[in-house]
């Protein structure tokens, strides 16, 4: 397959954000027994927590000393025990920790699925589900199975796939990457429209 | 056209406003105002204006007042001649006064719903004079109809 992966499972890969244009190694991950860190930033977005996403990341990355996980958690009474956290960072910094990290895990929510498109990372949507009282509708189901089809996500349905997953280092690619912007035929339509109007 | 056309292109925070960035193109012959409730966005559309809008959804009703009220306020202030919105709830206010006062709008429904139009963009749609779904599967005769997405 000629996408570049992210084997979270053997973290001596040395990904190419790593590297300087002079070849230097940037180092923002220590080298630690030989092998670099994987750096994991989780998101669930601006409007509503999703504790059942940052908890198992926390439970995993306790059992995982070589993870550097950091998460934006929302407004959430949750207090995550072994990864670094906040409750919601300013847009510069989101952006500073999502593409500086190896593997991004989410929410099925777009704003992270076309970020992750945009800057090539590699991503692990588990959807929200409105039955556990996670969103207002089950919308984020129908995200993550109507963008399965398409090749655009990677999907864990539950917290045991998610760990299955994680712990298992199962590769994870990175899907093709998308431009900055939408189809020409819908920014098209829409400035057809303006200059008729 | 003489003058440029005034955009009011506006929406809430998060996969909303990344969506709405994603159209830029299409407002590049425009003079365009973005509006969204997250100060921190307002570097990523500089030098153009940009305006603070507070945020308010259907299950916190004191909060979707004020947000209408900005809204409202917003466009009577700024008198845009087009809005374009990828919603949420500040998108479907805008496009309710919008239509009220005469201005065209257009309503990108958010591609996260794939399943089915959102609720505000169903009842948007009949004030809508653009009036748009991101999935093929979800587009009708009557509308909304579908152009294309914003994954590109």
């Amino acid at each position: 397959m000629p996408e570049p992966q992210t084997d979270i499972g053997s973290l001596d890969a040395q990904p190419a954000d790593r590297i300087s244009e002079s070849g230097e190694d940037l180092g923002p991950s220590e080298v630690q027994g030989g092998s670099i860190r994987c750096r994991i930033f989780v998101t669930v977005g601006t409007d509503l927590p999703f504790d059942r996403l940052v908890k198992t990341v926390d439970q995993w990355a306790a059992a995982n000393d070589e993870v550097e996980v950091f998460a934006q958690i929302g407004e959430t009474e949750f207090k995550p025990k072994r990864i670094a956290y906040s409750k919601l960072l300013e847009p510069a910094v989101f952006k500073q920790k999502f593409t500086s990290a190896d593997l991004i895990v989410s929410h099925a929510g777009m704003g992270t699925i076309l970020s992750s498109l945009q800057f090539r990372k590699p991503l692990l949507v588990m959807p929200r589900k409105a039955s556990l009282g996670e969103h207002r509708n089950e919308h984020q189901l129908a995200t993550a199975k109507y963008l399965t089809e398409l090749g655009k996500i990677n999907v864990a349905a539950d917290e045991n796939e998610l760990l299955d997953i994680l712990q298992n280092g199962r590769r994870l690619q990175t899907r093709d990457p998308i431009g900055p912007y939408a189809d020409e035929s819908l920014t098209d339509a829409i400035k057809a429209f303006i200059r008729t109007a | 056209m003489d003058k440029k056309p005034k955009v009011l292109a506006i929406a809430s925070g998060g996969g909303h406003w990344v969506q709405l960035l994603r159209l830029r193109p299409a407002f590049e012959e425009c003079d365009v105002l973005f509006a969204t409730t997250r100060e921190g966005y307002r570097s990523e559309v500089a030098p153009q204006r940009f305006k603070l809008i507070p945020d308010g959804n259907r299950w916190q009703k004191l909060k979707l007042l004020k947000c209408a009220l900005a809204v409202a306020i917003l466009i009577i202030r700024e008198k845009p001649d087009i809005i374009a919105t990828t919603g949420a709830a500040p998108g479907y206010f805008a496009i309710r006064f919008g239509n009220l006062l005469r201005k065209k709008t257009i309503w990108v429904d958010s591609i996260a719903n794939a399943g089915e139009l959102s609720m505000s963009g169903q009842q948007a749609g009949k004030y809508t004079d653009l009036w748009i779904t991101q999935w093929e599967h979800l587009a009708k005769p009557e509308g909304p109809s579908y152009l294309g997405n914003v994954l590109g």
